[in-house]
């Protein structure tokens, strides 16, 4: 007989290290780091190969794509045309003051870069200046006497204009913007009611060209109607042209109503992140592996009583519900009122009008014939058969 | 390999001179030098491997007492090893805790002591432990696991055995009492005592009585017969290990209460002289314990029920009396150890029960559900008026599978789970009176 569990100890003796070696494991990697090396090293020289003089600029004279211009460049020098494609504001100056009345200036700066001053020196050295598609501040700057006047619906236009290479080109696609003359001697082309597509602002020591409009330039759209020969047109008139668009490198000095940010933000950005992740590296580390263990099941034994509970009262089943209190009780009742298991109903409620001096016409109701038409039926024959019982049980057993 | 906080810390601080100098050089160069120092670090820590472990664990304990766990760890390295240690025990082991702070002189050896409360019976195991040891700046540790499987037995916690003095005390009484009501065909003759007042006149041995002559008073003195309680009788308890005794009662699972039982009534029989087999059983063998008597039957009854988790099976019943054939031929107590819920569950049951009952006294033992009959009374709104309709029916049911089993030459003993040991063992000392075993 053993009462209290022998206080037997047993020794376990310790074996080998589960966690691998850094060096096993670099081994394992080692594969998959050559691998990953192999790839870069081929990648690089793919593109080493292949040349990564392509720009995904658009108007870009290296761009190749649906929206570059290098078949407009290319056109051009063949037909002899030096073309310079500097990046750059520097860059597009000297280029132009080389030579400044041979050369056309092409300007296209799609995000604005340029500030008043810059467009203003770029003007001061191209007497032939183009500007191709200017926003609010580059013609506000430089073509003062037109302003901008809606857009063009179909963007298809006529020249009906002087100019020659216009007037050569007949109609062009791709005009957006239009423009409205307020004076001094300006000319204008592709006309929309009183606005025009093209116009040439003239003036004692340049000429400025605007054009509202950059598409009939691309690689994609240059065969379509005349934008071919307006493009030599403008662009074909000298023998040197410097495609200028300008990049992020001419964007200096702080832009106007922004407050400055301080040059070690990104770098605290970044720190946090750092710190972030070593955080998570830190409360992350799993203290050796995961523990598991089988549970057993183990159900709740009362879950089929609820269940039925559940049951009979979706289901309404009120006369089942009736009937299984009345026969418990019933039950129940007979064993106080001292009844063999094997009792009749009828003896079982003769026993109980004696003992309670209940009438037997209304225990029969009450135990065997009533039904219950609604829940509240229900409820109260629930509480008169409890009543029954508690009353049986005073009777018989008096305290 | 792992960080401590303070290499988070240390890489946060870079936020002073990250903001003096303003560029990214010098975040750049700031995790080169946190990160130099944490590689430093760690190639400078002792290594973890050098840590030797035995583990001084106790065999057994019962459920709901607290044990020991000892772990020791020598080191063999040349330094000395700061850190941390993690004991991997299963969260049902109930280890107070798994995290021990850790200094290990080289050449030394600490014990590691865990206070263990497992909250389930079987082999609470530990298959490793995790060293952690830091390096001298303390940013970096490398971290190692060592595979040390270890494991604790522990035993069903035979809490019923606070019943057993007091039925101890009842079996005492039956020894030596006349047969005046416990006189039957099994009970054995004892011995023979002079008549007291009270004694049966029917166990009056008048042939030993003409025999003998009174010392003293010269005259006759009646001599009776005395009786004492059948021995060397056969208990065979079947444990049903099938899917219904998964279910929990008053947070006790059923087949813990018929363990329970069982422990109570093998007690008590052992020490009645009789002889008690145990077979737990599903649709095959669990677990079986056979021809042990006195203190080995219990640490074999206790070591082997351990292990044993309820099966999501239907019992084969059809097994049963070869079962009990297996264990013994003669006439038995054959105690089934299972629940009678339903009708239709306990089909299997009874139809088995006739064949056991031609040869064996059989006694079914049951759980009852005490919150059913708390549902009965409860009456106060519609809900509570179904369940208790449903609480209803499921006794009646129970009553009906009672009945039946009666019918069928069986017993059957109920109760709620603290209930269920203690009667069926007043049932043993009731039936071992009658001379019904």
């Amino acid at each position: 007989m053993s009462q209290t569990v022998d206080e037997a100890r047993v020794q376990f003796a310790g074996g080998t290290v589960t966690t691998p070696r850094l060096r096993s494991t670099a081994r394992g990697l080692l594969y998959w780091i050559v691998i990953a090396i192999v790839l870069v090293i081929f990648g690089l020289s793919t593109v080493a190969l292949t040349g990564t003089s392509q720009s995904k600029a658009r108007l870009s004279g290296t761009n190749p794509g649906v929206d570059g211009a290098a078949a407009l460049i290319a056109v051009l020098r063949q037909d002899g045309v030096q073309v310079y494609t500097p990046r750059t504001l520097d860059a597009a100056k000297s280029d132009a003051a080389a030579d400044p009345h041979h050369t056309t200036v092409v300007l296209y700066d799609q995000a604005a870069v340029l500030r008043e001053s810059q467009l203003k020196e770029l003007s001061s050295v191209s007497p032939r200046l183009i500007m191709v598609d200017p926003g609010y501040r580059s013609s506000e700057t430089l073509t003062p006497t037109i302003d901008e006047g809606g857009t063009s619906d179909s963007g298809i236009l006529s020249a009906k204009c002087d100019l020659p290479g216009a007037r050569r080109a007949g109609s062009v696609t791709g005009i957006q913007d239009l423009y409205r003359i307020n004076g001094g001697d300006a000319t204008g082309c592709f006309p929309e009611f009183s606005y025009y597509g093209l116009v040439r602002v003239t003036t004692a020591e340049q000429t400025i060209t605007v054009v509202g409009g950059s598409t009939m330039f691309t690689n994609g759209s240059i065969l379509q109607k005349g934008n071919a020969a307006l493009a030599l047109g403008l662009f074909g008139q000298s023998n040197h042209l410097v495609w200028y668009l300008p990049s992020a490198a001419d964007a200096t000095g702080k832009p106007d109503g922004i407050i400055p940010v301080p040059s070690w933000l990104t770098p605290v950005i970044v720190l946090a992140g750092l710190v972030l992740v070593s955080a998570g590296v830190w409360r992350g580390r799993r203290f050796g592996p995961v523990v598991v263990e089988r549970m057993p099941v183990f159900v709740r034994a009362s879950e089929t009583l609820e269940g039925r509970a559940r049951l009979y009262q979706k289901s309404s089943d009120r006369t089942h519900a009736l009937d299984s209190l009345r026969i418990g009780a019933i039950g129940r009742m007979a064993t106080t009122c001292g009844l063999p298991a094997r009792a009749s109903l009828d003896d079982v409620i003769g026993a109980i009008a004696r003992v309670t001096g209940t009438s037997v016409a209304e225990l029969r109701d009450l135990l065997i014939d009533e039904l219950p038409a609604t829940d509240v039926d229900l409820l109260r024959y629930s509480d008169r058969l409890a009543d029954l019982e508690s009353s049986v049980a005073k009777a018989v057993r008096p305290r | 390999m792992a960080l401590t906080g303070r290499f988070v810390v240390l890489l946060a601080l870079g936020v002073v001179p990250v903001v003096l100098v303003g560029s990214e050089w010098a975040l750049a160069g700031w995790v080169a030098i946190v990160v130099l120092l944490a590689a430093v670090d760690l190639a400078a820590a002792p290594s973890p491997r050098r840590v030797r472990i035995t583990r001084d664990l106790p065999a057994r304990v019962r459920l709901g007492e607290s044990v020991r766990a000892d772990a020791v760890l020598s080191n063999t390295g040349s330094r000395t090893i700061r850190g941390t240690v993690r004991d991997a025990w299963q969260p049902s082991a109930g280890a107070a805790t798994t995290r021990h702070s850790l200094l290990l002189p080289a050449g030394e050896r600490r014990t590691f002591s865990t206070t263990l409360t497992p909250f389930r019976r079987g082999e609470r195991r530990s298959s490793s432990m995790t060293i952690r040891s830091m390096g001298p700046l303390g940013i970096a540790m490398r971290q190692a696991t060592i595979f040390t499987p270890g494991y604790i037995r522990v035993l069903p916690p035979f809490n019923s055995r606070k019943h057993l003095p007091s039925r101890l005390a009842r079996l005492r009484e039956l020894d030596g009492r006349t047969s005046v009501l416990i006189r039957g065909q099994g009970t054995e003759f004892d011995s023979l005592r002079e008549y007291v007042r009270g004694d049966d006149v029917r166990s009056i041995d008048w042939r030993a009585t003409a025999r003998r002559t009174d010392p003293v008073q010269g005259g006759p003195a009646l001599v009776v017969r005395t009786w004492r309680p059948e021995r060397d009788r056969r208990v065979v308890v079947i444990v049903d290990s099938g899917r219904t005794s998964a279910a929990r009662i008053d947070s006790e699972p059923r087949i813990d209460t018929a363990f329970e039982s069982t422990l109570l009534l093998a007690a008590l029989a052992s020490r009645a002289g009789d002889r008690v087999d145990v077979v737990v059983f599903d649709q095959r063998v669990r677990g079986r314990v056979q021809g042990a008597t006195g203190a080995d039957l219990m640490s074999r009854l206790v070591d082997t029920m351990a292990g044993i988790d309820p099966q999501l099976v239907e019992t084969d019943w059809t097994a049963v009396p070869a079962l009990v054939r297996s264990v013994t031929a003669q006439r038995a107590l054959v105690v089934l150890a299972t629940s009678i819920d339903s009708p239709g569950a306990a089909r299997g049951l009874l139809a088995v029960l006739p064949q056991l009952t031609r040869t064996h006294m059989v006694l079914v033992s049951s759980v009852t559900d005490p919150s059913v009959l708390d549902a009965i009374h409860e009456r106060a709104n519609r809900t509570s008026v179904y369940r208790a309709a449903a609480a209803e029916r499921a006794l009646l049911d129970v009553a009906r599978v009672s009945a039946a089993i009666r019918q069928l030459g069986a017993e059957v003993v109920t109760g709620s789970p603290e209930e269920l040991p203690p009667a069926l063992a007043d049932r043993y000392i009731a039936l071992k009176a009658a001379g019904l075993l």
